[in-house]
């Protein structure tokens, strides 16, 4: 029989890294480098995915087969728990990985990333980039060049290896 | 000696018969969303990627509803619930113009004739249908029949105004098509209905007052004007909502300046397309023939439009993102609802599917207290039992905000089915909130004097009340994910755990009993242990009672469709 003892208070951990994901494979090695570098400096993690149905393609919330309207938010959870599971069976080591802090907010995703990052006093902030060129970039810029352009904290830009895909 | 003009004839013809217009519209929308509300929601979650068939959803909302801006206001209602996104309805919003043209088109068939035989049955139905669905079918033939009544009587207090000299003079201000339009678009946003707009211009038009360039450019600036209610709907909303409303009034606005130059050349064509009257002449043609050829001539600019920029609904989307910005990000606070939108009030269906959502939301927080208040009474910490407090003072607030808007749903007219969903959501927020309570006040309660009594315990005790405890978080979890997501069988499911969880309670008791013979600093933790377990079982029967819910539910289908 062991004596009652109080659990004392958690201390504040180190500052966290923000991995921002839109669940595509791009975001995929973004993900896997910002887990493996939290490992290593122990830090938590956020993965923060932007609700944001793009405009050049509407319906990426649509659930497929679902005849229910469900908010978009619960569906973004879904794609974030799928993109986690595939993204940990690729990678084995990703199991022990610390505790991932799940997070959704809506609005445009560049500028809602630097603020959440300012928000929860991010140390890091880690993205994937489609490596898109010439004409299209030039019209709809990225994601993570207007991330880099913003953000106060560092930001670490992964390109995915695997050929480009079609969008 | 021109004629004298009886101004109070006028007036209250005019007035009358807008108001008659006007309200007749309104009982009809009304009672179609009623009747429609809860298909109206299917067919806008079958919304694909495709913004084709988002055009043709809006067109058809449209048509059914009577009104662009209905259309466009339980979008903005589904956007700012967080169910639709602006992408999504930038095509809608499109079609919506292609759905408002059957209405016009409805107008310009003169069934003045039919307005008195469509009130007196509408009514005879409304007033002696046994079934709720069928009063809103009567409803909706009585609305239809008040808005041709209404404006045969605009119609015919107008008649005079064809030789009155003054006001022919006035028209003459009209005579410009920017004018004209103007005086379209502030009418329509005023009295917020287009089809009203259109309705007076075919009156007007059938009378010979104003001719059918006058007439295309008033029907043009209606579209201007309609933006204004789903404008007001969007203020206050969330950025997505807002954006929504301005696409609306980027892609009216665009669409008038286009054509508003060929108003000669649109007229011609109408004239031209349109079914003429030969044993007349003169005005008096011009007169016969006018209200469908401004029916023509509206629907003729309203495809063409959507034609036009549906090429363009990304470019339109980016530029609205870029014209009004982002606000700047809110942390969302807890104790506020979220999904219970009083826009959605108006199609009872889609507000009660959302009322699920914010339950949803309520379960969280109460499962979130269940597992903290359970870890803080097997291992007090003062700081996890004040935050159990705190986040109970959230849940009684989105409890409060639940039953309210319920109250809301149910004062306007229900279909039986959605009726009886009242009660039954009141009664699933209403246990979450005792089971709130229970964790707040009984456990809370519980700890204190735990904390206060000392004593020792059991470890191995503690993991099987741990186990028992994840059990009844598991059963509250999928209690409520049957209810939201209408899941009888899992709603089964967790009615049948009640033996499982019954026989883990005994071995508890029993593993307790020989403990109690060995230490006696043991027996002050043993009472509380006892205690907790008793509480814990009122929440496990509190959320078996929440799965009974949506077994009610699916009993109340099978016993109405048997009917």
């Amino acid at each position: 029989m062991d004596d009652m003892t109080d659990i004392s208070f958690k201390t504040k951990g180190a500052e966290p890294i923000l991995i921002a994901v839109d669940f595509s494979s791009d975001s995929e090695a973004a993900f896997i480098w910002g887990v493996k570098q939290a490992a290593l400096i122990s830090a938590p993690i956020i993965v923060l995915h932007v609700v944001h149905d793009p405009a050049e393609k509407p319906g990426f919330y649509n659930k497929l087969g679902q005849s229910a309207l469900l908010p978009l938010e619960e569906v973004a959870l879904e794609k974030m728990e799928a993109f986690i599971q595939m993204a940990s069976k690729a990678y084995a080591e990703l199991d022990n990985a610390p505790i991932i802090d799940k997070k959704f907010v809506a609005g445009l995703p560049a500028g809602r990333i630097i603020e959440v990052a300012d928000h929860e006093n991010a140390q890091l902030i880690v993205i994937g980039t489609r490596g898109r060129s010439g004409l299209s970039n030039l019209l709809l810029g990225s994601v993570a060049t207007h991330v880099l352009q913003g953000s106060k904290v560092p930001v670490v830009v992964v390109k995915s290896d695997q050929p480009k895909q079609p969008d | 000696m021109e004629p004298t003009l009886n101004q109070f004839t006028l007036f209250t013809g005019l007035f009358g018969g807008l108001a008659l217009f006007l309200f007749g519209m309104d009982i009809m929308t009304d009672a179609l969303k009623q009747a429609a509300g809860s298909y109206l929601k299917d067919v806008l979650a079958k919304l694909t990627r495709n913004r084709f068939m988002g055009v043709g959803v809006g067109a058809f909302i449209t048509a059914v509803v009577n009104s662009s801006s209905v259309t466009t206001v339980i979008l903005v209602g589904f956007i700012s619930a967080g169910l639709l996104s602006m992408a999504q309805s930038v095509s809608v919003i499109l079609g919506a113009n292609i759905g408002s043209t059957i209405t016009a088109q409805i107008l310009a068939f003169k069934v003045s004739a039919i307005a008195l035989p469509a009130i007196t049955v509408g009514f005879g139905v409304t007033f002696l249908a046994p079934s709720k669905t069928l009063k809103q079918y009567g409803r909706m033939v009585l609305g239809f029949g008040l808005v041709f009544y209404g404006m045969s009587i605009m119609s015919d207090a107008m008649a005079p105004l064809r030789s009155h000299q003054p006001f022919l003079e006035a028209l003459v201000n009209l005579d410009t098509v920017i004018a004209a339009a103007i005086a379209g678009a502030i009418f329509t946003a005023v009295i917020q209905s287009s089809a009203a707009t259109t309705g007076i211009v075919i009156v007007m038009a059938g009378q010979g007052i104003i001719d059918l360039e006058t007439a295309i450019a008033i029907a043009l600036g209606a579209n201007i004007g309609t933006c204004a209610t789903a404008g007001l709907a969007a203020i206050g909303k969330p950025r997505e909502a807002v954006w929504a409303a301005i696409v609306h009034l980027l892609f009216n606005v665009a669409g008038v300046v286009i054509w508003i130059a060929f108003i000669p050349e649109l007229a011609e064509f109408v004239r031209g397309i349109s079914p003429t009257s030969d044993d007349l002449t003169g005005t008096a043609r011009a007169a016969a023939d006018a209200p469908r050829q401004i029916a023509n001539a509206h629907t003729i600019f309203n495809i063409a439009n959507t034609a036009l920029f549906i090429g363009f609904t990304t470019h339109l989307a980016r530029f609205v993102e870029w014209l009004v910005p982002d606000r700047p990000l809110k942390v969302e606070e807890s104790a506020v609802p979220k999904f219970l939108d009083p826009v959605l009030l108006s199609t009872p269906a889609v507000a009660l599917n959302n009322v699920r959502f914010e339950l949803d939301r309520m379960g969280d927080q109460v499962i979130t207290m269940l597992k903290s208040g359970f870890e803080s009474a097997t291992h007090p910490t003062a700081k996890g039992m004040s935050e159990v407090i705190a986040l109970d003072k959230s849940v009684d607030a989105l409890h409060r905000a639940i039953v309210a808007y319920l109250g809301k749903i149910s004062s306007s007219s229900l279909r039986d089915d959605d009726g009886r969903d009242v009660l039954r959501l009141l009664e699933v927020a209403n246990s979450l909130e005792y089971i709130g309570d229970r964790v707040a006040i009984d456990i809370a309660t519980s700890t204190r004097k735990r904390v206060e009594e000392g004593g020792k315990q059991d470890l191995e005790r503690t993991a099987k009340l741990d186990n028992i405890n994840r059990n009844i978080v598991d059963a509250l979890e999928d209690a409520v994910r049957a209810v939201v997501q209408h899941d009888s069988e899992l709603a089964t499911d967790v009615r049948n755990r009640k033996v499982g969880v019954k026989q883990l309670h005994q071995e508890f008791e029993l593993s307790g009993a020989s403990l109690l013979t060995g230490d006696k600093a043991y027996l002050a933790a043993y009472v509380r242990e006892i205690e907790l377990l008793e509480i814990l079982n009122a929440i496990f029967r509190t959320a078996r009672s929440i799965a009974r819910v949506q077994l009610a539910e699916n009993k109340d289908r099978k016993i109405f469709a048997d009917e």
